[in-house]
């Protein structure tokens, strides 16, 4: 399952601009983690919080998804399914309405192989 | 036969390990690599894992039936015949020997319309360029053909004297102008078996085509200017008329103001400025404010206005063919067109080219774009511009048979 997982989300995690990728239950249990600079660790402990509370309004439909900007870096937050979501921090480097695209194409990937 | 196999992942070796392990012909007579920016870099890696001859191209990305992606590449091998033809030089030297070249059933030409060669030289062209202005601001206005000549000799071919020589011998022809999203300096990378092409132009000759399936999703044109500003009042919102002074691909006066002050008057950047942005890799390949030239024959352009620093500012086209009246306006797109691309998009072409653009209009939309690629792909690279005999009064259609690149062309091919 997790290869499937890291070989659905490779184009993502070999990206150079993308520091951390990862997918999330709901209720905030990391299922899947791969990050690229321990830099960005500091940043991800700051963020758990304020994650929960995203994935919290994800969950009861309150937000669809989510984008957060911080200093250099921002934060999407992506639901795959009524369970899981999935968290990309890219730097400025990246086309972030590229990204937003991509990130789409791998839910839908995501969706035609998992029963939801 | 042909065969599409394509990568997602943005790091070298990876898309070329899984291209590798992907592609199956054993021997293509043609392998054409459409490469996103991440790659773009490393033709010359890409063309050494076919065994035979390559080009590669910039593209901004591509569609397969499960998505749309902006990483990555897309390879699409040839096993039907095919020549390929480079052609190098200025515009004039290119057009002359396009004519003297032999004839085909269809060609697919990939050039830069725009080629941004080294920072040096581009300096010295906007030098030249403010040289010039300051003669066209005191009412000389022979300057402008001058400006022309340095446009044609250094940095654009235009689209409507590029595809002539192929309408006069009635070729299908269709011409992918690349135009990159972001700029830099030596760019696009356009590049065949792993030789930069720089300011050139491939031809690729197919012995074959099935279908060539063409919509500029306008209505057909009007007999009339008044019927064509309504048509246009009505799918961009706003339109402008305005006049302006024009010879060739060099543009003075609109309204008695320079084109880049006309639109965005005050704010507007400096040569310098212009300079700086490419150098930080700032500068964006798009905008939505644009100028319709009117063809002598009734059809339409549209000529994105990009804040360059130039006063005499560079058409795509050569104007000798339009006339000095046109329309100003904010967008060249303000519908949803997705639904209207895939009612358009059969289940019979190989691949279909899409305007890059609509990755900025639509984002995360455009993604449903899959939904019309059954076993074929769709790639994102300025909308080309073609030239083929018509079967209705097409907007687009600016000289007997020759057809602008206009953001919402959709072109698809079967060979």
């Amino acid at each position: 399952m997790r290869e499937q997982i890291k070989e659905l989300l490779k184009p993502l995690i070999l990206d150079e601009g993308i520091a951390f990728v990862a997918i999330y239950r709901i209720d905030g249990t990391p299922i899947f983690v791969d990050i690229k600079r321990r830099g960005v660790v500091d940043i991800l402990h700051w963020l758990e919080e304020q994650v929960k509370i995203l994935l919290y309004y994800l969950e009861n439909g309150r937000l669809s998804e989510a984008e957060i900007k911080i200093s250099s870096y921002r934060l999407f937050l992506q639901p795959l399914s009524k369970s899981l979501v999935l968290t990309v921090l890219a730097d400025d480097t990246i086309s972030i309405y590229k990204l937003r695209i991509d990130i789409s194409t791998i839910r839908n990937e995501f969706l035609s192989h998992v029963r939801v | 036969m042909s065969e599409f196999e394509y990568t997602a992942f943005p790091e070298k070796n990876s898309a070329l390990e899984d291209l590798k392990r992907k592609i199956k012909t054993k021997d293509p007579n043609l392998a054409i690599f459409f490469l996103t920016p991440s790659l773009i870099d490393y033709f010359k890696d890409f063309s050494r894992i076919v065994k035979c001859d390559s080009i590669t191209v910039p593209v901004e990305g591509f569609v397969t039936r499960t998505g749309v992606w902006t990483r990555g590449g897309l390879v699409w091998l040839i096993d039907e015949k095919v020549e390929v033809e480079k052609y190098f030089g200025g515009a004039d030297e290119v057009c002359r020997k396009l004519k003297a070249s032999k004839s085909g059933k269809f060609s697919l030409l990939i050039y830069p319309t725009v080629y941004l060669g080294s920072r040096a030289s581009a300096l010295a062209t906007l030098l030249k360029e403010k040289r010039y202005y300051n003669l066209y601001k005191k009412g000389q206005k022979f300057v402008l053909a001058k400006v022309a000549k340095l446009l044609r000799d250094k940095v654009l071919y235009p689209i409507n004297d590029i595809l002539r020589p192929f309408r006069d011998r009635e070729e299908t022809t269709i011409s992918l102008n690349l135009f990159p999203l972001e700029f830099k300096w030596n760019s696009p990378i356009l590049a065949y078996n792993g030789e930069k092409i720089g300011r050139g132009l491939l031809r690729i000759k197919f012995s074959n085509l099935k279908s060539l399936n063409y919509t500029d999703t306008f209505p057909e044109r009007g007999n009339t200017f008044e019927e064509n500003l309504e048509i246009l009042k009505m799918e961009t919102g706003y339109a402008k008329p305005v006049e302006f002074e024009s010879e060739d691909v060099a543009i003075g006066y609109i309204d008695g103001k320079t084109l880049v002050e006309f639109a965005f008057g005050n704010r507007a950047f400096k040569a310098e400025n212009f300079v700086g942005e490419v150098n930080k890799g700032d500068f964006m390949g798009a905008t939505p404010q644009g100028l319709w030239m009117f063809s002598k024959k009734g059809g339409l352009a549209f000529l994105g206005i990009f804040d360059i620093g130039t006063n005499i500012y560079p058409s795509l086209y050569n104007t000798n063919y339009f006339e000095n009246s046109g329309v100003f306006t904010l967008s060249e797109v303000n519908r949803y067109l997705i639904p209207e691309i895939c009612s358009f998009l059969d289940d019979h072409f190989d691949v279909a080219f899409l305007d890059q653009n609509y990755l900025l209009i639509y984002e995360r939309n455009v993604v449903e774009l899959k939904d019309c690629m059954k076993e074929s792909f769709g790639i994102f690279v300025l909308s080309p511009a073609a030239s083929f005999k018509p079967k209705r009064n097409y907007f687009t259609e600016i000289e007997d048979g020759i057809f602008s690149s206009l953001t919402r062309n959709i072109v698809s091919i079967k060979i």
